[in-house]
């Protein structure tokens, strides 16, 4: 049956149009896959900073006395050690404080009040609550802070980066759509004697925009294919490149199996929406026929 | 009035293209055109260059409908049919093209293919009956040929082939012998001849006046600026 069959496909062969709808899907297809993988690293390392930081803790101790202030952060940890759901709980060692404060404060600090601190990391975010609570039993001046107030910032720009390539996929998505019905317009002007003949021998409209679903479907897979692939080779190589720089937030943005299966899953869908955007423009098209 | 027993029925139809032509009424190319053919007919369709010949066959194989009158198909009003069931009917008329529309990069196998394929037969019945159909017309050994190593006769024999493939039940020819020497004319008319004995029903549009008296059983219809002066007049009194 036309339109079924690789003999019936070969009656919109010859007039060229195929390697050009490859062409660009293969360019579409490379930046909406580079894209999507972005977006999907970028909610990976927003998601793995939120898991993380969902469950720490920072909590200072100023006091002017040495003594009393460490006395303080140890009376705080062997509270929060109390503390079902908490993981661990540690006061930070004074000469830990002094090199995380040198950038700021120079060598010479060693002088200057520096508050106690003290780190929790809760096994369930949900012990959040009684941590604080026995911290300020412990210790009533006691500061507390949760990491992922300060680190909010950062999450929000994370998600911010994942919409953005959800709007770049989209844009692209609309892109190879609209150059769809423009090589559609173009392959129809191209057959045009053959779509008339075939109209003539009683083919039916829907007959001829199943020949041309299938042309388009076809072409735009083979170039959407080749452009997703290397577009996930790139993410790979990439992702590899990130994890080499041994940053907590960027290594914390790699694809899971999950993430590759969605990115091997674009050039297939692309090339069934712009085989259905194909049929649709051929049926307007052939509706304003005899 | 309407025959039950015509394969096609014209009454008073009337064609316009745009504004343009110099037939009567102003501006059509064919007027107040009326016939009949019963099943199993052969006519030849003749007139001058410009007489509207291919515009009443564009009418006859539904590329167009008139701007006016009636045409009733195996039955069917052609002119208010909604246009999705035109296909049904197409698919009962074979055409012969003058020029022929070959498919160039199809070989003369899957020209003659393209009819059934738009049928929906199998692949092993297509096969069969495109074989069948090129030995028919004396081509079995350039099933593979593409139609631009075929001569003008031999595209013009794919193209009759491709015309009856699908075993219809009218079969209209433009010039069909417009583009071949005359022994070729003659086996070509003889191919039409023996479709018609067969049953089909035969339009001809021919200016090869010698032709005529090749299939004695066909009538003449002659076109002169757009009018059908005479719908069926019988081959021994015409001019050959």
């Amino acid at each position: 049956m036309i339109g079924k069959g690789p003999a019936g496909a070969r009656v919109l062969d010859g007039a060229g149009g195929g390697a050009a709808m490859a062409a660009v899907s293969a360019a579409t297809l490379f930046l909406t896959v580079l894209a999507a993988a972005a977006g999907l690293a970028a909610l990976n390392a927003s998601a793995r900073v939120d898991r993380r930081l969902a469950g720490r803790l920072g909590i200072q101790l100023v006091d002017g006395d040495p003594v009393a202030r460490d006395r303080g952060a140890a009376a705080v940890v062997a509270a929060l050690r109390a503390v079902p759901g908490v993981e661990r709980a540690r006061a930070v060692p004074r000469a830990e404080l002094e090199q995380l404060l040198r950038p700021w404060l120079g060598r010479d600090a060693g002088g200057l009040p520096v508050p106690a601190l003290v780190e929790v990391e809760l096994a369930d975010p949900a012990a959040a609550g009684p941590a604080r609570a026995a911290a300020l039993r412990a210790a009533p001046a006691a500061r507390i802070d949760p990491q992922a107030r300060w680190m909010a910032p950062v999450s929000r720009l994370m998600h911010g980066v994942a919409g953005l390539a959800g709007v770049l996929v989209a844009v692209a998505a609309g892109a190879t759509l609209a150059a769809v019905a423009l090589a559609v317009r173009g392959g129809l002007d191209r057959h045009r004697t053959t779509v008339e003949l075939l109209h003539l021998l009683g083919c039916t409209d829907r007959q001829l925009a199943r020949l041309f679903r299938r042309r388009v479907g076809r072409d735009a897979l083979i170039g959407g294919s080749l452009g997703g692939a290397a577009a996930m080779l790139t993410a790979w190589m990439l992702g590899g490149r990130f994890a080499g720089l041994g940053s907590d937030l960027i290594g914390g943005g790699g694809l899971s199996s999950g993430d590759w299966l969605v990115l091997a899953l674009l050039p297939p869908a692309f090339a069934g929406a712009a085989a259905l955007a194909a049929g649709r423009a051929v049926l307007a098209r052939l509706a304003r026929t005899l | 009035m309407i025959d039950p027993g015509a394969v096609v029925q014209f009454e008073n139809v009337g064609l316009r293209y745009g504004e343009a032509g110099a037939a009567s009424p102003p501006g059509e190319v064919l007027s107040d055109v009326s016939f009949a053919l019963p099943a199993g007919a052969f006519r030849f369709l003749i007139g001058a260059s410009g007489a509207g010949k291919t515009s009443l066959l564009r009418l006859l194989f539904l590329a167009r409908r008139p701007n006016r009158g009636v045409i009733r198909l195996f039955g069917e009003d052609a002119v208010t049919l909604p246009r999705a069931r035109l296909p049904a009917l197409r698919r009962r008329i074979g055409v012969v093209f003058q020029d022929f529309r070959l498919v160039e990069h199809l070989s003369a196998g899957d020209n003659v293919a393209l009819p059934l394929r738009v049928a929906g037969l199998g692949e092993a019945e297509i096969a069969r009956s495109v074989t069948e159909m090129l030995g028919w017309v004396g081509l079995a050994d350039r099933a593979d040929a593409r139609p631009a190593t075929l001569s003008g006769g031999e595209q013009q024999r794919v193209a009759i082939a491709r015309a009856v493939a699908a075993r219809p039940e009218l079969l209209v020819a433009d010039e069909p012998t417009g583009n071949v020497d005359p022994d070729m004319a003659e086996r070509l008319i003889q191919l039409f001849d023996a479709l018609n004995r067969g049953g089909t029903t035969v339009v001809v549009a021919t200016h090869d006046l010698h032709l005529l008296r090749r299939v004695p059983q066909a009538r003449v219809m002659r076109l002169e600026r757009g009018r059908l002066v005479d719908p069926a007049h019988p081959l021994a009194t015409t001019a050959a």
